[in-house]
């Protein structure tokens, strides 16, 4: 190939990579008013972050998707945040709660148990109290121990909770007029003054200011309590933390000093409440520059993670590995010799975006690339796409590559499914604050499964290359098996060693190098079973079709380990009990065992 | 006699063969690879203490039919351990060149012989107990809830006692005790290892107590419980004679918190059954426990114990703190932040007596250097033989 084709193909590839990344761009934001809405950095469990994010994530934890159907068309996750807490009333009506498939709760709700999935609070409302006694009988129970039911209706109360606690954090609704009264904070304040020095001569003004007073520090009081948002910064020497809003109000009164940013929020809501936007668009932007100013680092950071947000740059690249993937496939069928090159050519830029995404996280939240579940799927990803691509430069069929982009889509989507079960980028439990072992040991684990899952992949593809088409000649063969076992002795290593990084950071925490962990264990099975599979090569127990069919099964060794071990519930690494993923982990083990099947079939001829 | 010899060798060559071969090494992995599995998944029935005696700590795994009846039905992790040690060290001496080809495998197969009998030991050797302390508190003693003991105590003066402690795992019915620091010996009448205790309006006619705090308790034996929480109450009958005449019959079970007394020549003695401890020649206190949450949410940020070290023998008085990640060594212990109770009024550090903590450390880094070293030379050999293109 001349030089001047492959920067053709490159740019081909840049340009289907570019349209795919910036297409979400192309859906209209509602304005620009929304948009710096969007950006303004608030506080929500424990991590600052722009509103846009609170309002995915939570939309994305009650209803499973990151917008809602509205009687206009298609609302944002932020317009129904602020419905939620501007016109409740309204939002309440909204089909959000997702209850799939689960007639005992639906019949326990009194609700239909055919056609709809998403229920609107108004249709729970009237079982409130009823959720909440189930919920906490069943929490008397140690989980393994809670059926089905008990655990959606903790689900659900869990839900209902932050629904209601988002609702609460702008102020409630048309009940009180919290955010009004805030603007009035001054004009109040000297009757309470002068009742403290000379309770007798109040007049009959400033006796109700001083009522209208004694309501907004009780309903300060309360929305601090039960507000999930916390959207006013800090403002030393009067308050070293964000707040809530009934947080910063009694702080007000404590220290005589009103957050401006306090009263900036409460200025836009009131505007907000007219329902018209060339109202309330001045007070945000007059928010947002006082903020840029003030903090400008935080006020970047959240724009940045706003754009992140709407770019979706994990989805996007999930869709151009399968394209890569697709290419693979067609230019193998004979259907054009130059799709090849613009498969490496998009695989490769997709790598590129990955990488950035990925790197844009780790400069997010200060932390290594994986921190949990989700962001382990989307590092594996980018590893066996790695290695796709550094073997295919020996190589230079395709298969490695193939095997690498079926590898970085398929757990991109993993990774865009865990996404639904809400945050993905929480804050540490105690335990695990230590970037030092998440860097080290975390990161060679989950090298351990790239390489597996990239060494079972291309086993897969071997498998089926020999049963479908008569392209598995012997050379191909052998370069393949060569790959399959080159790529378990880099598991091995990786396996190994993480698993053992793993034992250290346990002795240095907890004084037990090695506890049986469910997860400690299911290191120990990939080791232990790629131990096996070379010893067998070695001693001649399996040839090649053995090593290929044995490499499959370590695909199963890895879900187990990855996935398997989290839904039993017990030990310190679960993260929580899966259901859903129950079904998807079993479905994946049956097609592992159908290939298996067909793998023990005779080749083509 | 050569003859002879000739004849043992010829026996021995396929026994050697066998046990060196490849096929038990893939047998004993995939054996152990089953064995790992099933704890894992059995770890939902039970905690893993008990998991890890059931299948690891033992030389099979038994069914067991009715409590009574034991059947082994799979190797246990001593066997498979056992074995896998002898195969590699045949393997070793008979199969094997040392050769520089070889090397990472004989690095990487040293340092796994060193880990298999490192885990050996640590099992036999490390101790594991919890030491508990409210804001305030100093003990100097950790407690090990997992195993009970019974204690005697004597107490000559208000700042002095003097405790002679049997583990439980010592007692079983109709076993007679005599010890030199105990003017009296005790015959076990019934031991259960666990058991709940029922408080009746009046005395028990069933039971063969008749001193202390027991005569009014009905007890009921229970199966032992295997999960991480829930607390076995070891209760036994006991019968202490002296110069051969019975002193009476007593109860004793860590379910029951309150020393008994036994008045005896003139001095008490404080019959208990309770968690296991182990006492150290100085005193720990805690002086505050800490707590942080991120802003906003009920998710532990970090937790903090600062307690004083008292060490009368070295005369060492010094404060220092205890946290995630960062526990506190001292003379061969090692304490970590565990856990809180009570509302965080109360601190839970982990107790470790590990002599063979450096073991796992070195193998592990032998081996994986020695991988590293092999897949090395594998990788250029096979670059050697077919140069790239």
């Amino acid at each position: 190939m001349t030089r001047r084709t492959r920067l053709v193909y490159l740019f081909l590839g840049l340009a289907i990579a570019a349209g795919f990344i910036l297409w979400p761009l192309h859906t209209p934001l509602k304005s620009p008013a929304w948009k710096t809405l969007g950006e303004l950095p608030v506080k929500e469990a424990g991590r600052i972050k722009p509103l846009d994010s609170v309002a995915r994530n939570t939309l994305l934890s009650l209803s499973g998707r990151q917008t809602l159907p509205g009687p206009n068309g298609t609302l944002s996750a932020l317009e129904w945040l602020m419905a939620a807490n501007i016109t409740p009333e309204e939002a309440d009506t909204w089909p959000v709660f997702l209850i799939r498939n689960n007639p005992p709760l639906l019949s326990f709700l009194s609700l239909e148990t055919t056609g709809k999935s998403r229920f609107s609070f108004r249709e729970l409302a009237p079982k409130l109290t009823a959720i909440e006694e189930q919920a906490k009988l069943a929490q008397t129970l140690e989980s393994y121990q809670r059926s089905p039911f008990q655990r959606s209706v903790i689900t659900l109360h869990q839900q209902l909770t932050r629904y209601l606690q988002l609702k609460n954090s702008f102020g409630l609704g048309d009940n009180f007029p919290f955010t009004q009264t805030i603007l009035r904070y001054d004009k109040l304040m000297p009757a309470a003054e002068k009742a403290l020095t000379n309770s007798a001569e109040l007049t009959q003004t400033e006796a109700e200011n001083l009522r209208q007073l004694f309501v907004l520090l009780q309903v300060s009081e309360y929305l601090h309590q039960t507000a999930l948002i916390l959207p006013i910064p800090p403002n030393p020497p009067f308050a070293k933390e964000w707040e809530t809003m009934g947080g910063a109000m009694i702080n007000a009164f404590r220290t005589h000093r009103m957050n401006p940013a306090l009263f900036a929020w409460s200025d836009f809501i009131e505007k907000y409440q007219s329902g018209n936007e060339t109202v309330w668009s001045p007070a945000i932007s007059a928010y947002q520059e006082w903020l840029s100013s003030r903090y400008p680092a935080i006020a970047r950071k959240a724009a940045l993670e706003a754009v992140f947000n709407r770019l979706e740059p994990f989805y996007s690249a999930m869709l151009l590995y399968v394209l890569a993937a697709v290419l693979i496939v067609i230019g193998w069928a004979g259907a054009g010799r130059f799709l090849l090159p613009l498969a490496y050519s998009v695989g490769g830029v997709t790598f590129l975006i990955h990488t950035a995404s990925l790197g844009f996280r780790i400069w997010l939240l200060g932390r290594p690339p994986v921190t949990n579940l989700y962001s382990s799927a989307i590092f594996v990803g980018w590893i066996a796409v790695l290695l796709g691509l550094l073997l295919e430069k020996r190589l230079k069929n395709g298969i490695i590559l193939l095997a690498g982009c079926i590898t970085g889509s398929i757990t991109l989507l993993i990774a865009h499914h865990l996404a639904t079960m809400g945050e993905t980028m929480e804050v540490m439990q105690a335990v695990l604050d230590s970037n030092f072992w998440l860097s080290t040991h975390v990161i060679t684990i989950t090298i351990g499964y790239a390489g597996a899952i990239v060494a079972g992949t291309t086993a897969i593809l071997y498998i089926l290359l020999g049963i479908f088409t008569r392209k598995l000649t012997p050379e191909l063969k052998k370069s393949l098996t060569g790959l399959i076992f080159g790529t378990l002795c880099f598991t091995l290593f990786f396996a190994f060693v993480g698993t053992v990084l793993g034992g250290i950071w346990a002795d240095q925490s907890w004084g037990r190098f090695w506890g049986w962990d469910p997860k400690e264990n299911g290191a120990l099975m990939i080791v232990l079973w790629v131990a096996i599979v070379l010893h067998a090569r070695l001693g001649g127990l399996i040839r090649k079709k053995g090593l290929v069919l044995m490499t499959v099964f370590g695909n199963m060794v890895v879900a187990f380990s990855w996935f398997g071990v989290n839904m039993l519930g017990v030990g310190l690494h679960s993260y929580g009990f899966m259901e859903r993923g129950v079904f998807w982990l079993s479905t994946f083990m049956i097609s592992q065992v159908v290939i298996l099947l067909i793998g023990i079939l005779p080749h083509r001829k | 006699m050569a003859h002879n010899q000739f004849k043992i060798a010829d026996k021995l060559a396929p026994l050697l063969r066998g046990l060196s071969s490849l096929k038990l090494t893939v047998a004993l992995l995939t054996a152990l690879l089953i064995l790992v599995f099933v704890c894992t998944l059995d770890q939902v029935n039970m905690g893993i203490f008990y998991a890890k005696k059931k299948y690891f700590e033992t030389l099979f795994v038994n069914w067991h039919p009715t409590p009574k009846i034991r059947i082994p039905v799979f190797p246990g992790g001593v066997l498979i351990g056992t074995l896998l040690t002898l195969n590699l060290l045949v393997a070793h001496f008979t199969r094997f060149k040392w050769t520089l080809k070889k090397s990472g495998i004989w690095l990487t197969h040293i340092g796994l012989l060193i880990l298999i009998i490192g885990s050996g030991l640590s099992s036999a050797l490390s101790e594991e107990s919890q030491l508990p302390l409210n804001e305030g508190q100093s003990r100097n003693y950790s407690i090990n809830y997992e195993e009970s003991e019974l204690a005697v105590i004597v107490q000559p003066s208000e700042t002095q006692q003097i405790v002679t402690a049997i583990p439980a795992s010592m007692l079983h019915k109709g076993r007679k005790i005599t010890h030199e620091s105990l003017p009296f010996s005790i015959e076990v009448t019934d031991f259960f290892p666990n058991a709940e205790l029922q408080i009746l309006p009046d005395r028990n006619p069933l039971s063969p107590v008749n001193r202390g705090a027991g005569p009014r308790l009905n007890v009921m034996p229970l199966p032992l419980f295997t999960r991480d929480n829930l607390r076995n109450f070891t209760t036994a009958y006991l019968e202490l004679f002296q110069n051969g005449q019975s002193l009476g019959v007593w109860l004793v079970s860590s379910g029951l918190e309150t020393p008994q007394p036994v008045f005896l020549n003139g001095a008490y003695y404080w019959l208990i059954m309770r968690p296991k401890r182990t006492y150290t020649p100085y005193s720990l206190t805690l002086l505050a426990f800490s707590q942080e949450r991120y802003t906003g949410t009920d998710t532990p940020k970090s937790y903090a114990s600062r307690v004083r070290i008292n060490d009368p023998k070295s005369h060492e008085t010094r404060e220092t703190v205890i946290s995630m990640n960062n526990p506190l060594r001292y003379k061969g212990s090692t304490y970590y932040q565990a856990s809180f109770a009570n509302e965080g009024k109360t601190s839970v550090l982990q107790v470790v007596q590990n002599p063979s903590w450096p073991i796992p450390y070195i193998a592990c880094t032998m081996i994986a250097v020695g991988l590293l070293l092999h897949f090395a030379i594998l990788l250029s050999q096979s670059l050697k033989r077919r140069p790239t293109p």
